[in-house]
């Protein structure tokens, strides 16, 4: 090591340089040249870092978080099994792992070990035993990166002290590390302290007379309820007590308190209660602004009016709604009544509001919440929906068309059946989707068939689902003109599933079509004369027909069949006769 | 696991703000490029000169956004990088020579840094700028030489370097509450005239000296309670806050309050009466504490609670006031009480609880002053008394259960014979209640003994 005059310290291992080390991800390292033991901890540790720095990125119910977390835990075990503990130094860039390093990084913001030795951190010892729920919050911890932006309340040594992990122990020095001083700054320190009155608090209170005191037991239940007055349950009350509090002395003509004193507060417990499970005290915070707006503005504070309606908008401004929205549990689908209650309240236009949000986000929750939100608020204006429908894409444009399927009812079907030939594969995906649930009607069918032509294979298999439930013998001849167009070209899968719905449409009078199809090439070779997938359609559709006379057509043609075929014909006797199984039961 | 991830997930994301982060690192880096283009130009130009006018206006309006956004801007310079308020503000490579230029002005002065805890005016910018641009002090003295000429700005502090020292640092001294009070005590110092300069609140600091403490009375809770600072260290107001805070702790301990309220608690009590720092009265000085706390920005239940405890800490029970403030109340009005005041002496102990037992329900929350007493004993530690034997002792023990609740241990201080004796004979009054028992208690002040030696006996861990 390099001693400085005061006592300062360089790192003994000079920083690789970029020819030396592989670079990791966010300024990261790779040491290089670790045996194995000290391989399986430096990779533990990459796991670690970087599972920390996507913590916050992804939902909970992100598979990515989740992997991500899995692998880091089954790290973590089984290096524990081998070692037994694992004891880190900290150092200003580096985690040690007896004297080897085993972790670098040079990015004062992102280094997981500067932030852990900026704080005081000197050691971290895990210890067999340490496990899932440990590991979740060590995660929460080191994932905070950006709490000392302003809060100023927590570091890592504090938190990790809250924590009371069981199976890891952490060393830390005593204080916040000092920076260097120069000569001026011994004396700066000791002239900056200021030691309160002597008469603090003086006079003493006036009490009554002594008496007792006694041992009394106090009820479980009390405790608990006092300890409840300190949980997170009781902070939203606990803000709107202080803003509640504070109100009063914005009104007291001796403390002449200035709004723009407190605004940033009143904007601090805005942010905290917009969440879905803060509703009530997030209404309480809209009506304590509704209330204060129609005071009177106190003349040591003419801005006031200003400042607390912009606070008001404030909250239904597009950055709240979103807030609010992205605050649904990821298990949730169901928007909350209180949710419309506090938008209507806050938001002057909630509508664009939930339609910008449902733009941005990509949380299921949040869509499905969006979603409804639009349902109730676009009842009001309809055509501004399909306005920014008709602007959308993608995502966005399939939610639009969900909540217009839903709002419009049956008079949004021709729309939505139109959707269908979207240029969006998103939005025609959403449209099939309502049109299969939809009751059949006759608005549908042109959409539907203009839709097959230009779909891709796997969309143009859910449109012939659709059509066969549709009964519309309407349908016929459009496909099968499909089928006669497309000749060799159609996949005899395909044909197959066109084969169904001719047998499902046509019944018994189309016989003869189908047959015609079969027609023998004559002469001594055994075949057809139409291209294979005519065939296969053919056969496919006699196989649906419940009428003796396709049963006979299929038999027959089973005789003409030649190898390439007949596995086809096989099928379709093979599918009457299981039908005929299913009808027997 | 998936419930705990999820709740894990919400806490983190409540307390780490990337969009704010985002922000500061886009004007950091704006703020950033104007400083150090204000230093050149400073260099180039005569004062007046429009160029440099245009940039210090811009860089006024720019430290005008961050320090309303966040109370204070930090612009600290680490090897070849800058840090606004802990984000790195990332230049593109052609601007990075830009950057290196700041940091090279900086290091001239042997500065790491600058803090700026107010809006500066143009024209102080400018006056920033020339200081900057101007000749270093000389060598190990740079930095402070900086500091006087930058002295006529409102709200600029110039940081050291960032080093790390390696040397000197001292392993947590968790265990000796004395130790950790000592060590409160300076904090608490500091952050108070830190307040009444203007500057924002740094509770981090105080909640270091706040764990340690707790850690100090679950690790022996007698020593803890027995602690008190010898007089002449540090003034009465401080040992006051230091001794609500104690108090306080030890009530949200036998409240089994969670470890993070419990730190809440502790940092509450410890900035409770910070209103006194800028010469209010006890009238006044409640909100006017509560008006230099809220300048700390940021969400976090400790600062919702602190406030409010802060604001109500005087009101009685029946009136309702929070968790916290009900705590304080008990614990700052046995203190008020109990401790030596200039022309208020004080009441022993065991007196002064019996008189708050008398407000039960109405000054003091019943449930609350129930578990104080429980904490405390009868016979509080400090408390003189006289047995039947007529040996004098001083209680050194809490309430330790229902049981030997009245019967606490105690050290003799004199003998039968009325000899003074130093305090190092403990006795078990439960174990011996047969034989003797406390017959009144006594004031200390009027009968001249120090109880402070027993307490001390105690903390020396004798017998």
């Amino acid at each position: 090591m390099s001693d400085g005059a005061d006592g300062t310290v360089e790192p003994r291992t000079p920083f690789p340089t970029g020819a030396e080390a592989e670079p990791g991800e966010g300024g990261g390292q790779k040491p290089q040249g670790l045996g194995p033991r000290y391989q399986r901890v430096a990779t533990l540790l990459t796991r670690l870092a970087s599972t920390a720095r996507s913590f916050l990125l992804y939902d909970a119910g992100n598979e990515a978080i989740n992997r991500s977390l899995s692998a880091l835990l089954d790290s973590a075990l089984s290096t524990l099994q081998v070692e037994g503990q694992i004891a880190l130094t900290v150092q200003p860039y580096e985690l040690k792992f007896e004297d080897q390093t085993v972790y670098l990084n040079r990015d004062r913001e992102r280094s997981l070990a500067f932030r852990l030795y900026r704080d005081g951190v000197r050691g971290l010892t895990f210890r067999k035993g340490f496990q899932a729920e440990e590991l979740t919050r060590l995660l929460e911890i080191l994932s905070i990166r950006y709490t000392g932006v302003n809060q100023r309340e927590d570091d890592m040594v504090t938190l990790l002290w809250k924590a009371r992990f069981e199976h890891l122990d952490v060393t830390t020095v005593e204080g916040i590390v000092p920076e260097e001083t120069d000569a001026g700054d011994e004396e700066t320190a000791s002239s900056r302290r200021l030691v309160l009155p002597d008469d603090v608090d003086l006079p003493r209170p006036t009490l009554p007379p002594p008496k007792g005191p006694t041992w009394i037991d106090v009820p479980p239940e009390r405790l608990r309820a006092l300890r409840e007055e300190a949980g997170e349950a009781a902070l939203p009350d606990d803000c709107l007590a202080l803003l509640g509090r504070l109100r009063r002395a914005l009104s007291d003509s001796k403390e002449q308190l200035p709004f723009g004193e407190v605004a940033h507060l009143f904007g601090e417990v805005r942010d905290y209660l917009l969440s879905v499970d803060r509703l009530p005290a997030l209404k309480r915070f809209g009506a304590l602004l509704w209330e204060m707006a129609g005071e009177e503005t106190p003349e040591w504070d003419p801005q006031r009016h200003a400042a607390v309606y912009d606070l008001l908008d404030s909250c239904g401004h597009r950055r709240a709604v979103r807030r609010l929205l992205r605050s649904v549990p990821a298990e949730e689908r169901k928007l909350r009544p209180e949710l419309i209650e506090v938008l209507d309240r806050v938001c002057p236009d909630p509508l664009v509001a939930v339609m910008e949000t449902l733009d941005e986000e990509e949380g299921l929750a949040t869509r499905a919440v969006a979603r409804q939100a639009l349902e109730h608020y676009s009842r009001r204006k309809p055509g501004l929906l399909e306005q920014r429908f008709l602007l959308s894409r993608g995502r966005m444009a399939s939610d639009l068309l969900r909540v217009m399927a839903h709002v419009g009812g049956e008079a949004s079907v021709a729309f939505v059946a139109q959707q269908c030939l979207h240029p969006d594969a998103a939005v025609q995906d959403e449209a099939l989707w309502h049109i299969a649930r939809t009751p059949y009607s006759g608005v549908l069918g042109r959409s539907l068939f203009e839709a097959f032509r230009r779909a891709d294979p796997d969309r143009r298999s859910r449109i012939l689902e659709i059509v066969a439930r549709s009964g519309d013998a309407r349908f016929l001849e459009p496909l099968t003109r499909y089928v006669e167009e497309r000749g060799d070209g159609l996949g005899t899968d395909e044909a197959s599933r066109i084969g169904r719905v001719l047998g499902i449409l046509g019944g018994p009078e189309s016989i003869a079509r189908w047959k015609a199809w079969l027609q023998p090439a004559g002469g001594r070779r055994k075949g057809f004369e139409a291209p294979l997938p005519r065939i296969v359609a053919a056969a496919t559709a006699l196989a649906f027909i419940r009428a003796e006379a396709a049963a006979e057509a299929l038999g027959a043609a089973f005789d003409e069949a030649d190898e390439t075929s007949q596995p086809w014909i096989l099928g379709a006797l093979a599918q009457r006769q299981r039908q005929a199984w299913e009808a027997a039961r | 696991m998936q419930r705990s991830l999820q709740r894990a997930v919400a806490r983190a994301s409540l307390a780490d703000d990337r969009d704010l982060a985002g922000r500061i690192r886009d004007d950091g880096q704006r703020l950033v490029f104007l400083l150090n283009g204000l230093v050149r130009s400073s260099r180039l130009y005569q004062a007046g000169n429009a160029a440099v006018d245009a940039l210090a206006a811009e860089a006024a309006q720019m430290l005008g956004r961050l320090v309303g956004l966040l109370g204070a801007a930090h612009v600290v310079a680490v090897e070849d990088q800058i840090y606004v308020n802990e984000i790195r503000v990332r230049m593109k490579k052609l601007e990075q020579e830009l950057l290196d230029q700041l940091v090279a002005e900086l290091g001239r002065h042997e500065a790491g840094g600058l803090s700026f805890h107010a809006p500066l005016e143009p024209e102080d910018l400018k006056a920033l700028a020339r200081a900057l641009a101007g000749p270093a002090g000389e060598a190990g003295h740079g930095r402070s030489a900086l500091a006087a000429r930058l002295a006529g700005l409102p709200g600029v502090e110039v940081g050291g370097k960032y080093r790390f020292r390696l040397k000197g640092e001292k392993p947590s001294t968790r265990q000796d509450a004395a130790e950790v009070l000592r060590r409160g005590a300076s904090v608490v110092e500091d952050t108070l005239a830190r307040l009444a300069a203007g500057r924002l609140p740094h509770p981090l600091l105080v909640r270091r000296v706040v764990i340690d403490l707790v850690d100090a009375l679950d690790a022996d809770s007698r020593r803890a309670a027995t602690v008190a600072l010898r007089q002449g260290e540090t003034g009465p107001g401080t040992q006051h806050l230091l001794a609500v805070s104690r108090l306080a702790l030890r009530l949200g301990r036998a409240l089994e309050l969670p470890d993070a309220a419990l730190s809440d608690l502790g940092v509450a009590a410890m900035l409770h009466d910070v209103g006194y720092a800028r010469g209010s009265d006890r009238d006044a000085h409640a909100m006017a504490g509560a008006r230099m706390l809220l300048r700390q920005r940021g969400f976090h239940e400790g600062k919702i609670r602190r406030l409010q405890a802060t604001i109500e800490h005087h009101s009685s029970a029946d009136r309702s006031p929070c968790l916290f403030a009900r705590i304080l109340r008990i614990a700052d009005d046995y203190d008020v009480l109990t401790a030596s005041r200039p022309g208020a002496p004080p009441l022993p102990p065991a007196t002064a609880q019996a008189a708050m037992w008398a407000a039960r329900g109405t000054v003091y929350d019943p449930d609350l002053l129930a578990l104080f007493v429980q904490a405390m004993g009868l016979y509080p530690p400090g408390s003189l008394l006289e047995l039947s034997d007529g040996r004098w002792v001083v209680s050194v023990s809490g309430g330790r259960d229902a049981e030997r609740f009245a019967w606490p241990l105690a050290r003799v201080v004199r003998d039968k014979e009325g000899r003074v004796r130093d305090g190092a004979e403990e006795m078990d009054l439960f174990v011996l209640r047969e034989f003797v028992r406390p017959k009144r208690v006594l004031n200390p002040a009027s009968h001249g003994v120090d109880v402070g030696a027993a307490l001390e006996a105690v903390q020396r861990g004798t017998p």
